[in-house]
Formats: structure tokens, C-alpha cells, sequence
């Protein structure tokens, strides 16, 4: 890096080296020809220029390097010496050049040339434009002053109209008071149907889930009606049978009825049979007893005869 | 030591003559005329890196003062103008010299 920078720094003298000795021959030739303006200062200039000089002592390399640096040192120091004494000094020559010029311009009793052409080429020119504008103004003044008159009426018509803006402007302003009211009312309203929006939603989230759980007890209720129903068709059909049945049994009630009475009636004649009987019966044992006593007898009879 | 009291003393004045020169040049411009302002902003321009460039080596000459006055600041003095020196070497004596020339090209340009 050191080495490098030191080439970079050995290249770079000899190249502003080259640069300064071109600016000198340039700035002579342009010297010599006479292509300045004659305002230019040649010499001023010329010093500003040879400040540099001093820096192409350190691309001269057979000069040793502490003579070199002490002639750079010395070089440097009298060329800024010499601009400085050198424009210190145009500077106050013009300087007082120009405050004469100015104070003769100013002086009343003396006639000079300069100030009488100062007069004749810039005041009198300036003055006509002067006087073309005063002229211009007092128009404009004329005129200003007829619109101030119709501007004064207009000012009065404003200031009316004003009035009523302001009304008008006090009359909204208690309009905004109560809008801004209503306002704050519709925003505690707001938050209030916020709040109210959120519990709907919770309860909304509710009957979702109770909905879906009625929609599974539905379903369950609907097949269970469905069960229902053919249940119901069952019994209905079971019922028709049932009352088949029940017609047929009213049928066979009826038919037992007539049986049951003819029944009764049988057992009325049973009965009086059985009285019969009873009768029949002891008739009959009389009869028997009748037969018996008879029977001995015979018995009797026959013994008696067999003795 | 005497050498460098001599340097020291030597860049000092020369710093100050550069930077009165240029105040009394930026003063005498307003004597100058409108076309000669380009040009003389030029090698304006390139005082202040001439003036810059003195400054910098006068700092570096200042060395030994530093060392008298305060030896425990010296090290890190020795440190920071090294790099204002590497710095100017490398950049301000040519900007300077190409601000002249470029002074010298706009006088021929515009005076001819």
C-alpha cells in the first residue's frame, strides 16, 4: 500500500508538473498576443499563477530533497508574500481610485467632465423613465381612486353581508354545538349497538350451536315421528282390526246376548225341567220307595209261597 | 530545531498571506468586469487549495511545539495531520494546478 501510494504520489508530481508548465505557457502566449481585456491584470494574475511554480521543484529530481524542500518553502512563501502585497496594494489604489471618482461625482461646485457625462448618460435617462412612470402612476391613481369608490360600496354590501355570515356563522356554529352532541350521543349509541352487536354475536354464536343441536334433536324428532307415524299406521291398521274385531265381537256379543237369552230361557227351562225333575225325581223315589215296599212285598209274597 | 522553527514560521506567514491575498482578490473583484468573474472564481478556487495545502503542512510543522506543549497528545497528533498530509499531497496541489489551468482556458475563451 505504502509503495503503491508512493508511485501513485511520483506520477502524480511529474503530471502537476506538466499541468502547471502548461498553464504558464499558455498564460504567456495568451499574454504576448494581446488577447486580454485590458481590465485584466496581468500582473496580479500572473503572481496567483506563479504560487504554483514552487511544486515543480519536487519533480526535479536532481535537485536534493532538503534544498529542494527549503527553495519550495522560500518560493512558496514569497510568491503568497508578493499577491498578498500585490493585491493588498491594487485593491487600495482602486479602492481610492473609486471613492475619488464617487466624491467628485457628489461635489456641487465643481464642473467635472465625468460627473456632467455621469449626468447626460445614466440621471437623464433614468429621469425620463422617471417622469414616464410618474405619468403611469397618476393614471393608475386615477384610476384607483374611481375603484375605490365603487370598492367602498362593495366594502359597505360586504360588510352587510358579513353581518349576516356571521349570524349564519353563529347559527351554525350552535348547529355544530348540537351535531356535535348528536354526535357523541351517536357515538355512545355506536358503542352501546357495539356492545349489543357483540352479544348478539356471542348469542348469535348460541343459537348457532343451539340450532344445529335443535336441528339434531329435529332430525331426531323427525325420525322419531317418522316412527311415529308408522307406528301410528300400525295401530291404525291394528285399530281397523280392532274394530273389525270389535264389530265382529259386538257381533258375537250380540249373538251371545241372543245366546245368553235363550241361555236364560234354557235355564228357565232348565229350571222348570229341573223342578220338573225334582218332581220327576220324587215321584220317582216315591215311586221307588213305592217299588221297594212292592219288591218286599213280592219278596214276601214269594218266600211265602216257596214255604 | 532552528530549521524547523524556520518552516514552521515560514508555512504560518505564508498561510496567512494566502488567505489575505484572497480576501483582498475576492474585494478587487467587484472592480473587475462581468467577464473576467468566471476566470478570476477559477484561481480563486484554487487559492483555497493552495491555502488549504500550507495549512495542513504548516500543522505538520508544528510538530514540535505539539511535543513541548503536550508529549501525551502528541502521538495521536502525529497520527491525524500523517492523514491530512496524505490527503493533501494527493489532492489539493492538483486540484490547485487544474483550477489554473482551467482559469487560464476560460481567459482565452472569453477574452479573445
Amino acid at each position: 500500500m505504502g509503495e503503491l501510494l508512493n508511485t501513485i504520489l511520483l506520477m502524480q508530481k511529474y503530471i502537476i508538473a506538466l499541468i502547471i508548465i502548461t498553464t504558464a505557457f499558455l498564460w504567456y502566449s495568451i499574454k504576448s498576443k494581446d488577447k486580454i481585456l485590458l481590465s485584466t491584470n496581468i500582473f496580479l494574475v500572473s503572481l496567483v499563477f506563479t504560487t504554483s511554480f514552487p511544486f515543480i521543484i519536487e519533480a526535479i529530481s536532481f535537485i536534493p530533497r532538503s534544498i529542494g524542500l527549503i527553495l519550495k518553502v522560500t518560493l512558496i512563501f514569497l510568491a503568497s508574500g508578493a499577491l498578498f502585497v500585490s493585491s493588498f496594494l491594487t485593491y487600495k489604489s482602486r479602492h481610492e481610485e473609486r471613492i475619488g471618482v464617487l466624491k467628485d461625482i457628489l461635489n456641487k461646485k465643481q464642473d467635472d467632465p465625468l460627473k456632467l457625462e455621469f449626468v447626460r448618460e445614466v440621471i437623464q435617462p433614468e429621469l425620463k423613465l422617471l417622469n414616464k412612470q410618474k405619468y403611469l402612476i397618476e393614471k393608475e391613481k386615477k384610476a384607483v381612486e374611481k375603484n375605490i369608490e365603487f370598492y367602498k360600496q362593495k366594502s359597505e354590501e360586504i360588510s352587510l353581508g358579513k353581518i349576516d355570515l356571521k349570524n349564519e356563522w353563529k347559527n351554525i356554529k350552535k348547529e355544530n354545538s348540537l351535531l356535535t352532541k348528536e354526535q357523541d350521543k351517536l357515538d355512545e349509541l355506536k358503542d352501546k349497538l357495539e356492545l349489543e352487536s357483540k352479544k348478539i354475536e356471542k348469542l348469535r354464536l348460541k343459537t348457532e350451536k343451539e340450532s344445529g343441536e335443535i336441528k339434531e334433536k329435529k332430525k331426531g324428532f323427525l325420525n322419531y315421528e317418522d316412527e311415529l307415524n308408522k307406528e301410528k299406521a300400525k295401530l291404525k291398521l291394528d285399530f281397523s282390526d280392532l274394530e273389525k274385531e270389535k264389530k265382529e265381537l259386538s257381533r258375537f256379543k250380540q249373538k251371545l246376548d241372543e245366546e245368553n237369552e235363550n241361555i236364560l230361557l234354557k235355564q228357565r227351562e232348565i229350571l222348570e225341567l229341573n223342578k220338573k225333575l225334582k218332581s220327576a225325581e220324587s215321584e220317582n223315589l216315591n215311586l221307588r220307595k213305592k217299588i221297594s215296599t212292592l219288591q218286599a212285598v213280592i219278596k214276601k209274597n214269594n218266600l211265602q209261597e216257596e214255604q | 530545531m532552528t530549521l524547523e522553527i524556520l518552516y514552521f514560521t515560514m508555512y504560518l506567514l505564508s498561510s496567512v498571506f494566502i488567505i489575505l491575498s484572497l480576501i483582498f482578490l475576492i474585494k478587487y473583484k467587484q472592480f473587475q468586469p462581468d467577464q473576467l468573474s468566471k476566470s478570476t472564481d477559477v484561481y480563486l478556487f484554487g487559492l483555497v487549495f493552495l491555502f488549504l495545502y500550507t495549512f495542513i503542512i504548516f500543522l505538520d510543522s508544528g510538530k514540535f511545539i505539539i511535543g513541548n506543549l503536550f508529549p501525551s497528545f502528541l502521538h495521536n497528533y502525529v497520527v491525524y495531520v500523517n492523514y491530512l498530509m496524505t490527503i493533501s499531497n494527493l489532492t489539493f496541489i492538483l486540484l490547485m494546478s487544474i483550477c489554473y489551468l482551467t482559469a487560464v482556458l476560460i481567459m482565452k475563451e472569453t477574452n479573445v
